[in-house]
């Protein structure tokens, strides 16, 4: 906010409404922004929308002035009216409501209000929960899980009857999610609970602004798009390499870096060091206080699976000035308001603009300062991506977040919601639904089978005969009327989908943390590995529990949490093809570019620079085999897709067995084969058709489909995480996703939440509608093949990978059963 | 998908003769008795009384496969080693008439320890069981639900269930974790009847393990 001497205000006849805010304003000393202003007309006017604003504080108060001067005008509820609630704000981060609370008290106690502030989030006390059971705040800070948990009372009409506002904090986040879906869900309940509600969404810088706006108020319903034209520019610097022909050709953890980067880091400024990865934050961290122990004081680890009481302490001291350093994950991207904190350091090429943009505005809160983020290659060709997304930055080419489409996991779990609220009838909650952008073309027969899943437990009835979630009552009301469900179903509400984790402990007690079930599972005794910046030895799992001691020998091998690892977005890729066809073209215009510019030097000179509407292809023999690369750029998960579709649709042209390698640039095939592959890299192989139906034929979907279902079954109510009161209810319900999976795959096949999980692996598995425009770039721009003498520096790093291990098999189940007999001694 | 195949795994143990098979079940061809553990009947319905919604099918493929077994060997009787019934919740009259159906199916005996699941209900007459609590002596055998946590001397060797036991298989790439046999020095460990149970991971340290894996019964040597 501006600190400005207060002038006098000549106030315009629409603005009259607005006087207690300016009085409030001017009494902080504030000048309120022109974005700030326009909202509150806006909502004074009686419109929704979406508030955009780069980074930086100012939008609480932009959103909620326009409410405020209202509550102010029509005062409070009288005594004793059951609904007093009129501003509902909901933030995605618990940890921030508390701060978000005291912000929006503020103004209520600086002007003197007869009205209350409060919270209610899973952290609500009970005294203050009772409280509010007799009587709601005016104001209300909530999140999309406790939002849910209040629609579920039995008469949310007399609860919400007077809302007035509903501020959705983070809605770039939230929109792309299921938790989004929830908010959508829910607000469409409180939109036919008080019709004369208004939306408010926040949001960072975003692609389409209007699209989001419209998610959020309801695809029917106009929206108004606010955007905040603050001028906070943001710096992209790289720390360059001394030697670009000593620097790593391939590898993500960057500590080649080391050296340069501890010279950099000043323990006295306040910085945030970005990791893409919790692996890479656990050796980074552990690299500095190895050659910097004097920093431990000051120096802090931050991801999402440390302890989250050990989280928010790190967040309360960076907020206090008193930790500078700390190294963290995307865990940091959003929350806390850390003001103190000066530098941001990304190590790894961010992958992304909107991640970049959103991390750099994580410093510089001083007013009038611009943002700044020091990039730190980890590879040669990361100076490339870095350049790329510096032009992408000044170009605001921010990356496009689809909506989430019809999870009907989010709609079994709202058909509880709703039937414990008050209930409803089948024909005016599917009306309601179908107001949502998430639920908009929903067919009826797909609320149906939904609804059947609740009521009778899908379609075969005789299936399951003992189920009831909801039931059906004479006035054509679904309701719950089971109080264990009941139970049941407000403990576990929401769709954070909670990964199989485990507790790690020390051997003599005391928490350290949780981390991923699959990583203990390959864990042997006496194996070390690195966890929360310790070096740990795995004793032996107890209770549900990894118990640890501190590691003797100093060798630890880092988790690799799956699915941790970014691929290149759409965004940062097209950025990259454009500086690779102006290298190609001579044009070295960044330092980064021109610090790799020996390699690309190279590549020239062995093959080729891709220039734009180019895809190169090379071919070179190694004794490893025959090789092919191709370079479409789109990053790993749609090389991933692809990858697979050419090895199964060259596999029919020729039968052959391939090894894969992909990262974010391109693939590899690696055949034994003679076969003259490249020619037939066609409009056939390249074909968008049966591209569904060919992934399915090539990928062994049982455990990519296991790894979404676990959070459709957690969401749709068929994992039970919480249990009420007594333990044994746990154990008869104890049963893993995994178990589910197969249990429904083999005994209710057409069960649409299976159907739902094979098309969210589909599209975050293999980015399936941009692996189809991949597909059609591929048949539209000119394929250029170049043989080499041998690999040259685009095809090194996906040799190096696929010997790294991490190659992808297009063997079958059965093939690697085979195998493990082999190697594993068959029995008579 | 009753597995009738004979395809299966001899092994010696104790000096008696058993053939682990495929279906998760052992044949002891001396006695003409199938031996099994933990079938956890009623798991589906206690799930669905929660209002979870999982396939009463599974049920079916239970027995099915029972009947398919029992009816290749000609077994004389089904010995089951503890777990018969999931929770008191899922003895549902459609529950008990299908495996009092079955029963009726089965002509020869058959004999129940009980495991820490079946004591929470009475077994319905209409089954027509000999319960036994603790352990079942036949030597050389003792039959008893949970392995023993200590040798009990050595001229007893201890057939169990309860664990459940899973194998993981690794491979370069990826892994597999199947059910499994654990044939130790002194006790033996049946892996779960029922295809709805998950397990503990077992190592070979704890003895010879059989994984069954598409229709075979592997040993997986360490």
């Amino acid at each position: 906010m501006r600190r400005v001497t207060v002038r006098a205000h000549s106030p315009s006849k629409a603005d009259l409404k607005l006087d207690p805010l300016r009085a409030f304003f001017a009494a902080q000393g504030w000048a309120p922004y022109p974005y700030q202003e326009e909202t509150w007309r806006a909502y004074a006017e009686g419109r929704s929308g979406l508030l955009t604003v780069p980074t930086g504080a100012g939008k609480t108060y932009a959103a909620y002035g326009g409410p405020l001067a209202e509550l102010v005008r029509e005062g409070p509820a009288p005594k004793g009216a059951m609904s007093s609630l009129r501003v509902l704000y909901i933030t995605p981060l618990r940890a921030v409501s508390r701060d978000i609370e005291k912000a929006l008290r503020l103004p209520v106690e600086a002007l003197e209000l007869p009205f209350t502030v409060g919270s209610r989030t899973g952290d609500t006390g009970s005294s203050e929960r009772a409280r509010q059971r007799k009587r709601l705040p005016e104001v209300l800070v909530t999140t999309p899980e406790s939002l849910s948990l209040l629609l579920t009372n039995e008469h949310p009409e007399e609860l919400f009857a007077s809302l007035r506002c509903v501020i959705v904090d983070e809605w770039h986040e939230l929109m792309a999610s299921k938790r989004g879906v929830q908010v959508e869900l829910g607000l469409a309940r409180l939109r036919r609970l008080a019709p004369t509600m208004r939306t408010w969404a926040l949001s960072a810088t975003i692609a389409r602004p209007e699209a989001a706006a419209r998610i959020a108020v309801g695809p029917a319903n106009e929206a108004s798009v606010i955007r905040a034209e603050i001028d906070r520019p943001i710096i992209v610097e790289s720390l360059l390499p001394k030697s670009i022909e000593r620097f790593p050709w391939s590898g993500h953890l960057g500590l080649a870096m080391l050296d340069p980067l501890l010279a950099w880091l000043d323990p006295a400024v306040s910085t945030l060091l970005f990791t893409n990865t919790r692996s890479q934050a656990e050796r980074w961290f552990a690299e500095i206080l190895r050659r910097r122990p004097e920093w431990a004081e000051r120096l802090a680890l931050h991801h999402g699976s440390i302890d989250r009481e050990v989280r928010e302490e790190i967040e309360a001291r960076v907020k206090a000035g008193r930790l500078s350093l700390v190294v963290c994950t995307s865990s940091l991207d959003l929350g806390v308001d850390f003001s103190p904190v000066e530098r941001v350091v990304q190590i790894g090429s961010p992958k992304g603009i909107a991640r970049l943009m959103q991390r750099a505005g994580r410093s510089g809160h001083r007013p009038g300062a611009s943002c700044r983020v020091l990039c730190v290659p980890t590879h040669a060709m990361e100076l490339v991506e870095i350049a790329a997304a510096r032009t992408a930055v000044a170009r605001c080419e921010i990356e496009e977040r689809p909506g989430v489409l019809r999870p009907l996991d989010c709609l079994v779990q709202h058909l509880v919601t709703i039937g414990l609220g008050g209930g409803f009838v089948a024909e005016d909650l599917f009306a309601e639904v179908r107001t949502t952008a998430a639920f908009a073309e929903i067919t009826r027969q797909e609320f149906d089978w939904c609804l059947d899943l609740v009521t009778h437990g899908g379609e075969a009835l005789r299936a399951y005969q003992q189920f009831r979630r909801l039931s059906l009552g004479e006035d054509g009301r679904y309701t719950v009327t089971n109080k264990m469900i009941a139970q049941l179903h407000r403990m576990n509400v929401g769709t954070i989908a909670a990964d199989a984790t485990i507790a790690v402990r020390w051997v003599r007690g005391g928490r350290l943390g949780s981390i991923e079930e699959n990583f203990i599972a390959r864990l042997h005794p006496g194996d070390s590995f690195l966890f929360a910046g310790r070096a740990l030895e795995f004793v032996r799992m107890r209770d549900l529990a990894a118990q640890v001691r501190p590691a003797r020998q100093h060798t630890p091998f880092t988790p690799r949490w799956d699915g941790s690892r970014f691929p290149m977005s759409t965004a940062l890729a097209g950025a990259m093809r454009r500086v690779l066809h102006d290298a190609a073209e001579g044009r070295l215009d960044e330092p980064e570019m021109v610090a790799a510019a020996p390699i690309l030097q190279a590549q020239r000179e062995l093959s080729r620079i891709p220039r734009l509407g180019e895809i190169l292809v090379e071919t070179t023999v190694t004794n490893e085999g025959h090789h092919l690369f191709l370079y479409p750029f789109e990053g790993r998960l749609v090389h991933e897709g692809l990858a697979v579709l050419l090895a199964l649709r060259l596999g029919r042209v020729a039968p052959a067995t391939f090894s894969l390698a992909i990262n974010d640039y391109g693939l590899e095939l690696l055949t034994e084969r003679t076969t003259p592959y490249v020619q037939y890299l066609d409009h056939e192989r390249f074909a968008g058709e049966r591209l569904v139906d060919d992934l399915l034929e090539s990928v062994n979907l049982g455990e990519l489909g296991l790894r979404q279902f676990r959070e459709i079954a957690r969401v749709a109510g068929l994992i039970v995480q919480r249990y009420p009161g007594a333990e044994r209810t746990g154990r008869q319900l104890q049963a893993s996703a995994s178990l589910l999976w197969q249990v429904l795959c083999e005994f209710d096949p057409a069960n649409l939440l299976v159907g739902q999980a094979r098309r969210e692996v589909m599209d975050r598995q293999f980015e399936e509608s941009r692996l189809a425009r991949t597909l059609r770039r591929l048949r539209e721009e000119r394929l250029v093949h170049v043989v080499t003498p041998t690999p040259g520096p685009l095809a090194l790093p996906l040799i190096a990978d696929r010997i790294g291990g991490s190659h992808l098999s297009t063997e079958s189940l059965l093939d690697r059963l085979a195998a493990f007999r082999v190697g594993a001694g068959v029995g008579s | 998908m009753a597995h009738t195949r004979a395809r299966g795994c001899d092994v010696t143990v104790a000096g008696e003769l058993l053939t682990l098979l495929p279906s998760r079940a052992i044949w002891w061809e001396r006695r003409r008795t199938l031996i099994v553990a933990d079938l956890h009947i009623g798991k589906e319905q206690t799930f669905q009384s929660f209002g979870i919604p999982m396939p009463s099918s599974v049920l079916d493929e239970t027995l099915n496969r029972l009947d398919a077994l029992l009816g290749h060997f000609g077994a004389e009787r089904l010995l089951v080693v503890g777990d018969l019934l999931h929770a008191k919740r899922g003895l549902t009259p459609d529950v008990i008439d299908r495996v009092g159906a079955w029963r009726v199916r089965f002509a020869g005996q058959v004999d129940l320890v009980l495991g820490n699941h079946d004591r929470c209900a009475a077994m319905p007459e209409s089954w027509n069981m000999r319960c036994i609590h603790d352990a079942l002596r036949e030597p050389p055998f003792s039959f008893q639900h949970e392995p023993p946590g200590e040798q009990c001397g050595s001229d007893v060797y201890t057939i169990s269930g309860h664990l459940h036991p899973m194998v993981r298989l690794e491979g370069r790439v990826d892994s597999l974790l199947l059910p499994c046999f654990v044939i130790g020095a002194q006790v033996a460990v049946l892996p779960a009847f029922t295809p709805f149970a998950r397990g503990v991971r077992m190592h070979t340290d704890t003895g010879r393990i059989f994984a069954v894996a598409a229709g075979d019964v592997i040993e997986v040597r360490p």
